[in-house]
């Protein structure tokens, strides 16, 4: 179920404390918010950390949301700070830190998702160019990675991204292009502007 | 219509929110305008791109519902409040000191969100709707030990402070310079928070600021400008500040917003802001602006690295040596800072060399100074990075040797665990760690490789524990658009081939876990994994690794259950 079509009454009902609702709404949101985060973070450990902090939070402050209806935008806002601030913690953390990290591992993993085709070469081909775009967009700073997978992928509008970052629709819509004109850069030799296509034949 | 607006339109037309005759225009724009045409193209060609390649992660109903019963157990724990600041300010022996180094404008509004909740809780005791509980604010012990203070206000004995079964929030409201006063903790007893409280003030004793005034404090921006309190009338209430356990909840959240939305950049963003390192120069010695500001940009560098945005950085470099001129310094520290902002850029851009020769200038220049131990340390940097290890040494070794003060205890430790990591590695002729090194930095097939032999070589280096758990990502490799069923198997080889030669080495007991939780994860053999992990039971008495052992067999045996 997408974020924007849970029933207001499910998050009414968890609201008001009704634990087996609760269970469900996060049943429910879990799949977006997970699309969300991985989207910033690409990194599916990384992403299984974050949606569990921003559940707990969401679950713990679900009461002081005023209007239901207002649930899918709250729910993004409230993620989008979680990631921020775990990219932010990790740069403080990172670098000369990640050397020695500690080996400990993360408690929680991530159960795998079939690769589409069984064509080695295929599945090789599609592998690197992922792993290209991938490095793309992780090269994009933070505000503009979120407002374009925002825009270009999980197709909100302006407006609405302007709300889930909490910033003015002129920064967002500036952060679109300076991530579009980078991406364009980056990923320039799959790019073929004559046909609108993807060249990727060429491979 | 011109070529600006069309880029405009552009994004609407993404989302089809054009009218019939924009979309007319623009179309009629694109077929004239070929420079135009090509951007258009290019836009619809990435869009296309990652539309076809970034899937997203499959949806996982097993794992949706594993998060929703973690979560409601973990709605069962009470919550950890103000974690963060508790951290801040019981951990650090300057409590508030530290709080304004990092986080400055922040914490004024983080102050200012709490004398709003003040009035939240007022307004809720007076409503009289809610069963408010008061923690009294503890202004200071001479405060608190007077009776007729005690009578004014709603003020809990310590018994109940101790019993209070929310945070204890004790705050001064006094803000003047930017850092805030405010003791907070379960863990704290009354007679702590006290003590505590006149330690804070005396460090720092600050004009009154008066929070109940109608004018935002200077230093609070648009953001928090909107929860001042305005009226007039409050302003009797002085001394004690209440917060009752309702108008806490949403002071939380907004005091970790406030924090969260805080960030460097704002410190060169801001005129005159108390906290730019420039501004210093106006009220300090000469010493102590070079050392502010350098200071600063050591923070900000190495917040804003790996976030992509070094590029702030840069600006923010080229920002102080443009204001360079005002700063009151002596010509030869003024021609050093030059040079030093000059070799940051430098190393910014990839010239690494240049940098390395400008940095060598400044630190024969002006031994002794903070510029010079910054030098030392970039150096030492930048020949790790390049992995000529023993001039990284050299360079570490002097940045500890005499510049020690110049460094804080964490940047000590960096650099003494890495002095460490190059002893290790010297008998080696540093070859385990520039294979590992050189791994982090290749193709797949590549670092697999240098694992590997790093393994079978010296796997008694403390590398050889990175390498392990690298190769366990590999495998894991989780990432659900990528097929990376290849890397299970040969990894699998790997890791039991390690475990069988040294089983002795703790670094086996690693290679043991990595091993169950491919089996756990990417075979989805359960009885085989159990098995795995049991047996790091056999092999080690240490409660570290026992205990993960004994969480993952939790895990295991929670996908179990779900996946019936």
């Amino acid at each position: 179920m997408a974020l924007a079509e849970i029933p207001v009454e499910l998050v009414a009902r968890s609201r008001e404390g009704d634990p087996q609702a609760l269970n469900d709404l996060i049943v429910a949101i879990s799949t977006d918010l997970r699309r969300l985060i991985y989207n910033q973070v690409r990194d599916p450990e990384e992403a299984d950390e974050i949606i569990q902090e921003v559940l707990i939070r969401v679950s713990r402050h679900l009461h002081n949301l005023k209007d239901v209806s207002k649930f899918p935008s709250w729910v993004m806002r409230m993620t989008f700070n979680q990631c921020f601030t775990f990219l932010r913690k990790k740069s403080r953390t990172s670098n000369f830190y990640s050397f020695e990290e500690d080996i400990e591992v993360a408690e929680e993993q991530t159960a795998f998702a079939p690769s589409r085709s069984h064509n080695p070469r295929q599945i090789m081909i599609r592998r690197e160019i992922r792993r290209e775009i991938d490095d793309a967009i992780l090269e994009l700073p933070p505000r503009q990675r979120a407002a374009f997978s925002l825009f270009q992928l999980e197709g909100l509008s302006i407006r609405e991204i302007a709300d889930v970052l909490g910033t003015s629709e002129g920064a967002v819509k500036f952060n679109i292009h300076q991530a579009r004109q980078k991406l364009k850069k980056a990923l320039n030799h799959f790019l073929d502007r004559k046909s609108s296509n993807v060249a990727v034949d060429v491979y | 219509m011109n070529c600006k607006r069309v880029l405009e339109l552009y994004d609407m037309y993404r989302q089809e929110q054009l009218s019939d005759k924009q979309m007319l225009r623009l179309e009629e724009h694109l077929a004239h305008c070929p420079k135009c045409r090509q951007e258009y193209e290019a836009n619809e060609a990435l869009a296309a791109l990652l539309m076809e390649y970034v899937e997203p992660p499959a949806a996982n109903p097993l794992q949706n519902q594993m998060l929703a019963n973690r979560t409601l157990e973990a709605l069962r724990r009470p919550a950890p409040r103000l974690a963060w600041l508790r951290e801040a300010v019981l951990n650090t022996r300057h409590g508030a000191a530290a709080l304004k180094r990092r986080y400055g404008q922040a914490a004024a509004a983080v102050c200012l969100a709490l004398t709003a909740g003040f009035l939240f809780a007022r307004m809720g005791a007076h409503g009289g709707s809610h069963d408010v509980r008061y923690v009294p604010a503890i202004a200071s012990a001479k405060d608190v030990n007077n009776p007729q203070s005690r009578t004014n206000f709603p003020v809990a004995t310590p018994e109940e402070i101790e019993s209070f079964e929310y945070t204890e929030l004790a705050l001064r409201d006094g803000v003047s310079d930017g850092s805030s006063k405010m003791l907070v903790g379960k863990s704290m007893s009354y007679e702590e928070a006290q003590q505590g409280n006149a330690e804070l003030l005396s460090m720092n004793p600050v004009a009154e600021y008066d929070p109940f005034s109608t004018d935002a404090p200077p230093w609070v921006g648009e953001p928090y400008g909107a929860i001042a309190p305005a009226n007039e009338a409050q302003k009797r209430a002085s001394g004690y500040y209440v917060i009752s356990a309702e108008a806490l909840e949403p002071l939380v959240d907004r005091l970790s917003e406030a924090l969260d939305e805080y960030d460097y950049k704002a410190l060169f963003r801001g005129k005159g802001s108390e906290s730019s390192p420039i501004a210093v120069s106006s009220s300090g010695t000469e010493a102590n602006i070079i050392e502010a500001t350098l200071q600063s940009l050591l923070r900000l560098k190495w917040d804003l690295r790996q976030n992509g945005e070094l590029q702030e950085y840069q600006t923010a470099i080229r920002e102080l040596e443009n204001r360079l001129c005002e700063a009151q310094v002596g010509v030869e520290d003024r021609k050093a800072l030059k040079l030093y902002f000059s070799a940051e850029d430098d190393l910014l851009s990839g010239r690494q060399q240049e940098a390395l020769q400008k940095y060598a200038r400044i630190a024969d220049g002006r031994q002794g100074t903070m510029l010079a131990a910054l030098s030392h340390f970039n150096m030492g940097n930048i020949q790790f990075e390049l992995t000529d290890f023993e001039a990284a040494c050299r360079e570490y070794w002097t940045c500890l040797r005499d510049y020690k003060q110049h460094f804080s205890d964490d940047r000590q430790a960096m650099i003494q665990t890495r002095l460490q990591r190059i002893d290790e590695n010297r008998e080696f002729g540093f070859e385990p760690l520039r294979l590992y090194l050189t791994a982090q930095q290749t193709s797949d097939e590549d670092a697999f490789e240098n694992y590997t032999e790093l393994l079978r070589k010296y796997p008694t280096n403390a590398i050889a524990s990175n390498a392990i758990e690298a190769l366990r990502r590999m495998a894991l490799e989780p990432k659900p658009t990528v097929h990376s069923a290849d890397w299970i198997h040969p990894v699998l080889r790997e890791l039991e081939l390690f475990r069988k030669n040294n089983p002795r080495l703790p670094a086996a007991v690693n290679a043991q876990l990595a091993y169950g939780d491919i089996v756990m994860h990417r075979l989805h053999n359960f009885n085989q994994a159990r098995l795995e992990y049991g047996r790091v039971f056999d092999m080690t008495q240490d409660t570290a690794a026992l205990s993960t052992a004994r969480e993952r067999l939790k895990t295991l045996s929670e996908l179990e259950t779900l996946s019936r």
